[in-house]
């Protein structure tokens, strides 16, 4: 039982574990929401109503609506079921940045990632997965679109960040 | 008469699969038998490089030194 309970607090896990957990759940969602789970949907919300307030778009979207979607929810699960998994292994520790390029990759990779993301209607979840699962054309595009980022990435990363 | 050396890598707080690449170009210029000590504060990268390593059937050992640190002793067994 003891070594049970290492292997599941500390992993690591199979990969087909994490894929049949990740399927059932996500059938679930679709079963309780009506709509497949989606990421960045929820988070152009959130900068929507950030710039709304900062006054740079006229599109109004209220704190209220928010905190009613359904998306937000998911999304601080995600964040918080992380947090657990790591705090239950005792992993948890603050990383300070090693480089300042680190920082800049950082900030490159997130402002492509939301654009990329929010153009393609869709992310990693709800343009592939979701997209895959519902046999989807546009998910199977999607796929080998990010493969072919991958590997550009990949032959970027080796040039600058080692 | 083999004599073994010890090389550290540096990849403290550096992102897999960046120290796992540069464990790579290490150990071509190693010689059989050497070991390279590596510490990292990264689970994946630590996986990652014990996946690697077990997979091109390399030596490697990995302790988890303190909560969320890993200590890697990886040895070039074969060419």
């Amino acid at each position: 039982m003891q070594k049970f309970w290492k292997a599941f607090s500390h992993g690591p896990w199979s990969y087909w574990v994490g894929a049949v957990i990740l399927g059932l759940l996500n059938i679930i969602i679709l079963y309780v929401r009506k709509r497949p789970w989606g990421v960045s949907l929820n988070i152009e919300q959130w900068a929507m109503w950030f710039a709304s307030n900062l006054g740079f778009i006229t599109e109004h979207l209220t704190l209220s609506e928010l905190l009613s979607s359904d998306g937000t929810y998911l999304n601080l699960g995600v964040v918080l079921g992380a947090l657990w998994s790591t705090l239950l292994a005792s992993q948890a520790r603050f990383r300070p940045i090693r480089y300042k390029k680190y920082i800049i990759s950082a900030l490159l990779g997130g402002i492509l990632m939301g654009y990329g993301a929010r153009i393609a209607y869709g992310c990693n979840i709800g343009g592939f997965l979701n997209g895959v699962a519902s046999s989807s054309l546009t998910g199977w595009i999607f796929g080998g679109a990010i493969i072919l980022g991958v590997w550009i990435g990949t032959k970027i990363m080796i040039r600058f960040l080692i | 008469m083999i004599n073994i050396v010890q090389y550290e890598l540096e990849i403290w707080g550096e992102m897999c699969p960046i120290p796992l690449i540069k464990a790579q170009r290490k150990l071509k210029t190693m010689e059989i038998g050497d070991v390279l000590v590596m510490e990292t504060e990264h689970s994946c990268t630590s996986r990652g490089i014990v996946v690697w390593a077990n997979k091109h059937k390399y030596e490697v050992i990995e302790t988890e030194v303190a909560n969320g640190i890993w200590h890697l002793e990886l040895t070039k067994t074969h060419k």
